[in-house]
C-alpha cells in the first residue's frame, strides 16, 4: 500500500488491515478505512506513536495543500498550512471524539483554522471540549444522526452528482472563504437564493438540518 | 426581515463559521451562540461535517519530498500557549469559552461606561476596527438607545432575557437585524440583560435619547 522505510511505520502498517475500501463500481478512495483513520488518531493518543502519525499524515497531507491552494494559497504557503495542520493533529489527537465527528471532519476543522490563522491572519473564536460538558443527553440525537450520515458511502458519492451550481456554492462557502453574503454578491444572485442552493445540496447529501430546528427564531 | 427568515439567516451563519468565512468578531457571535445553544451545536456539526466530506473528496497536491521528515522533527516542540486572563466563577459561569479570552478581567473588573438610563457598555477588544464588539449591561426593565444601523447588528444573549417586539431573547439565543431594521429591545423586568453585540458599522442613534446619547456610541 504505502512506501514506508521508517521501521516503526512499517510494523504499524502491518497491523493495519490490507484492505481497498472501495464499493463495486466506486472511484477507488484512500486504502484507509475510517475505522483505519480513527485507530490511528487513538494510537496517537495514547502511545504517541509516531508510525501511526506519518500514516496519518501521507492520508491527510496532501488533501491539506490542496484546500490551501484553493483558499489562493501558493504552493509553498499551501504546504505550511498543512504542515502546520498535522503538527496540531498530533497535539490535539486526545480532543478527537469518534462518538461526535469523523476523522475527516476533525481534520478539516483543524485545517480551517489553521488557514484562517496563517492565511487570513486572523484569531478563531474556538469551542473548546468542556463547552460540551454541561449539555443534556438530549444531544445525543444529533450526534447519532451525524454518525449514521457518516457511516454511508452514498454521501460521498452524492457530493460528486450535485447539480453545478450546488456544487458552486458549497465550494464558494468552503474552499474560497466566502461567506452567504459574499456568494450573493460575487454570483448576482438574492441571499435566499443562495440559501435555498445550499439547502438543496444539503438535502441531497442528506445531511441533518431537521425540520423541528426549523421554526420561529 | 425581507428575504429570508430570521432562521434562516442564523442557519447561514452557522454554515458560514463552520466553512471559516466569517470575519473574527461575526465567529465571535456565532461561536458564542454554538456554544450555548444545543440545536446551534447540532447544526454546527453537520456543517462541519460537509467540510470533512469536501475535504475527502479533494484532488490530493503532492507534498515536498521532505515534509514529513520536517514535521516528525518538530512534533516535539513545545506548544506555544497563550496565557488566559483569569476569569472569576460569575464570569466563567455567563460568558461562553469562546469570548473568556477576549475579555481583559472578570465581568466585575471591567471598564463599564454608562451609555444610558440604566444601560452599561464594555468594548471588547477584537483585532481589527471593521466591527463594534460590545458587552451592553441593561438594568431590569429598562431599554436599549432606539437606533438604526449602517450595516447588520449581532446579538447574543448571554444571561437574562430581552423582549424587541413580540419576540423574546433569553441566554444562548442568537438575534440578527439587518440595516433596515429599526428596534428597541427592553430588558426582562426581572433579569435585566447581559448580550454580546456585534455591529458591522456603528450605529445610528434615533430619538430623543438616542440624539443626547449618540456621541457616546460614535467610535
Amino acid at each position: 500500500m504505502l512506501e514506508l522505510s521508517n521501521p516503526t511505520v512499517a510494523s504499524v502498517a502491518k497491523h493495519m488491515p490490507q484492505l481497498p475500501d472501495t464499493a463495486p463500481g466506486s472511484a477507488p478512495r484512500s486504502p484507509l478505512s475510517e475505522a483505519d483513520l480513527t485507530d490511528l488518531v487513538a494510537r496517537i493518543a495514547r502511545e504517541r506513536c509516531r508510525g501511526s502519525f506519518a500514516l496519518l499524515f501521507r492520508h491527510f497531507a496532501p488533501r491539506l495543500k490542496a484546500y490551501g491552494m484553493k483558499a489562493g494559497a501558493d504552493a509553498q504557503t499551501a504546504e505550511e498550512v498543512a504542515q502546520e495542520a498535522m503538527i496540531a493533529v498530533w497535539r490535539k489527537a486526545e480532543t478527537f471524539d469518534r462518538s461526535k465527528a469523523s476523522v475527516s471532519t476533525w481534520v478539516f476543522t483543524i485545517v480551517r483554522n489553521k488557514r484562517i490563522d496563517l492565511l487570513r491572519r486572523e484569531g478563531r473564536p474556538e469551542l473548546k471540549p468542556e463547552d460540551f460538558a454541561h449539555l443534556t443527553p438530549d444531544d445525543v440525537s444529533a450526534d447519532d444522526r451525524i454518525q449514521h450520515a457518516q457511516n454511508g458511502r452514498m454521501i460521498r458519492d452524492s457530493l460528486k452528482e450535485l447539480p453545478g451550481e450546488q456544487a458552486e456554492v458549497l465550494r464558494l462557502a468552503y474552499f474560497e472563504d466566502k461567506s452567504h453574503r459574499a456568494i450573493s454578491e460575487q454570483l448576482g444572485v438574492p441571499l435566499g437564493t443562495v440559501k435555498s442552493r445550499i439547502r438543496l445540496a444539503l438535502a441531497r447529501l442528506r445531511v441533518g438540518m431537521s425540520d423541528e430546528q426549523h421554526g420561529p427564531a | 426581515m425581507s428575504s429570508m427568515d430570521r432562521h434562516d439567516v442564523n442557519e447561514a451563519l452557522l454554515m458560514d463559521y463552520a466553512a471559516g468565512s466569517l470575519a473574527e468578531p461575526v465567529a465571535l457571535a456565532v461561536a458564542s451562540h454554538v456554544s450555548l445553544n444545543q440545536a446551534a451545536r447540532a447544526a454546527y456539526a453537520d456543517f462541519n461535517r460537509v467540510g470533512g466530506l469536501m475535504l475527502d473528496d479533494l484532488e490530493p497536491e503532492e507534498m515536498d519530498d521532505d515534509a514529513l521528515d520536517a514535521v516528525l522533527d518538530r512534533l516535539d516542540e513545545m506548544a506555544v500557549s497563550v496565557p488566559a486572563p483569569r476569569l472569576d466563577a460569575e464570569t466563567q459561569e455567563l460568558i461562553p469559552a469562546p469570548l473568556q479570552p477576549y475579555l481583559a478581567a472578570s465581568l466585575a473588573d471591567l471598564p463599564w461606561r454608562r451609555i444610558g438610563l440604566g444601560v452599561e457598555e464594555y468594548r471588547v477588544p477584537v483585532p481589527g476596527d471593521t466591527h463594534r464588539v460590545s458587552l451592553l449591561r441593561i438594568k431590569p426593565g429598562r431599554a436599549m438607545p432606539r437606533h438604526t444601523h449602517r450595516g447588520p447588528e449581532y446579538t447574543v444573549v448571554l444571561d437574562g432575557s430581552y423582549t424587541d417586539g413580540d419576540r423574546v431573547l433569553g441566554r444562548g439565543d442568537l438575534d440578527y437585524e439587518d440595516v433596515a431594521d429599526h428596534h428597541q429591545p427592553v430588558a426582562d423586568k426581572d433579569t435585566g440583560c447581559l448580550c454580546l453585540i456585534v455591529l458591522d458599522a456603528p450605529v445610528k442613534l434615533t430619538g430623543m435619547v438616542g440624539r443626547l446619547i449618540n456621541p457616546f456610541l460614535r467610535n
